[in-house]
């Protein structure tokens, strides 16, 4: 039985404008991009149009892929600047009070949920607290599993940046927690 | 971690800094060697490494939460890459690719070559021109004058044969590499509904191997649009 393509091998076909290595990558990759996505524009039909655009993206530029990263790290890169600036014009438009408001509506008050004695709901609640700078670190680290540089490739910041950026992240995270009762012992 | 611009981080701090992509397994093999190494003589650290799990397994569930794209997501993505795409893209594209392959192979040939070249060229034109000539005059051996549809490619005549309509999308490398993995060769076509007839066997296969042919042609759904059996 054949190998499935890799990302790169698909990219590389999607060049050729084949449609279904088109179809073969959204597969993979949708997903992952919309829930990147979803933590800028906070919009379901936002995040969904954004993917989509990606994609669309992808298709017209597959030629310009040299493989210097992931297919996955160039990807995440254009998926970021799509949703920064689509976030920003939501902000402009006065679109994101309405949003925010709905994002407070989301869960439970760190103290009521604390009271449940959900930790791990108490984390996501703290975490949700960061700042979009430290809440998307975590979430290329943890979530999308990417390294140093590959955080740096998708950021902009230097890998040196990227460290630091995850450790006070971290930190910051441990502080909202204690503040909320519940000390880990670090910080 | 005590960090300021002035001093250099200690070996402490800078394993400290790693550790969120020792846990997620994303370090190169001689950093996870060095992190471990550390590690083993530094209890502190290895207290962060229980933290650090418990917030890489909330941030997969809060991604979860997150949902997915909707069903017809992909379709609508689709067919804004049709609406960017001319319908005979395909085609034009492998034409401008064989007109830039010869172009690209004039262009290296040296100034001897091209004379040569044009040489034969004349020769070739001089024969055609006795050939025609006796066509004409009824000569040469008594060769008469047959249309191009006359008569099919040798030996096309005996075998199994399918029908099929390639996908307008479909390069001509893709569709050689269809015919050559499926043992499969054009003998005729297209017919005016873009329809090309083609042998899948020297043979006359049965029924059931001859659907079986079918269905493998029609999987490769970005090359093929529609395959039919032919008599």
């Amino acid at each position: 039985m054949n190998r499935p393509a890799t990302d790169e091998e698909l990219i590389h076909r999607i060049a050729r404008r084949d449609r279904a290595a088109v179809e073969a990558l959204y597969g993979r990759h949708n997903v992952r991009i919309y829930r990147f996505v979803m933590r800028f524009v906070r919009n379901e039909a936002v995040a969904e149009e954004v993917t989509n655009e990606v994609f669309l993206d992808i298709w017209r530029l597959a030629g310009r892929f040299e493989g210097r990263s992931s297919a996955s790290t160039w990807m995440l890169a254009m998926a970021r600047n799509k949703a920064i600036s689509q976030f920003r014009k939501r902000t402009e438009d006065g679109l994101d009070e309405h949003m925010a408001a709905n994002i407070e509506d989301m869960s439970d008050d760190p103290e009521i949920v604390t009271q449940k004695g959900n930790k791990g709901m108490m984390i996501r609640q703290c975490m949700a607290a960061l700042s979009p700078e430290h809440r998307e670190v975590i979430d290329l680290v943890y979530y999308h599993e990417k390294s140093v540089r590959e955080v740096s490739e998708i950021t902009g910041a230097t890998e040196s940046t990227v460290k630091t950026r995850m450790f006070y992240a971290r930190k910051h995270l441990g502080e909202l927690l204690k503040d909320a009762g519940v000390d880990r012992g670090w910080p | 971690m005590s960090m300021s611009n002035n001093n250099p981080r200690s070996e402490r701090d800078e394993i400290e800094l790693m550790l969120p992509w020792y846990v997620a397994g994303t370090l190169a093999p001689h950093e996870r060697r060095r992190v471990a190494d550390y590690l083993a003589k530094d209890e502190s650290l290895r207290t962060q490494l229980a933290l650090i799990e418990e917030d890489r397994a909330e941030t997969l569930l809060a991604n979860e939460a997150l949902g997915a794209p909707s069903a017809g997501a992909l379709s609508r993505l689709m067919n804004r890459i049709d609406a960017e795409t001319p319908a005979k893209a395909g085609v034009a594209a492998v034409a401008a690719g064989l007109w830039q392959k010869a172009g690209q192979f004039l262009d290296e040939l040296s100034p001897a070559a091209v004379r040569w070249a044009a040489v034969a060229a004349v020769a070739v034109i001089f024969v055609q021109a006795i050939a025609l000539g006796g066509l004409l005059t009824g000569g040469i051996g008594g060769a008469r004058y047959q249309t191009a549809s006359g008569e099919r490619v040798a030996g096309a005549q005996s075998g199994t044969f399918v029908l099929v309509k390639f996908a307008e999308t479909a390069n001509a490398g893709q569709i050689n590499d269809l015919l050559a993995r499926s043992g499969a060769r054009i003998v005729d076509g297209p017919t005016p509904d873009g329809m090309y007839r083609i042998r899948i066997s020297d043979k006359k296969l049965s029924e059931a191997a001859k659907q079986s042919a079918i269905e493998a042609l029609e999987k490769s759904t970005d090359i093929t649009v529609q395959v039919l059996p032919a008599e």
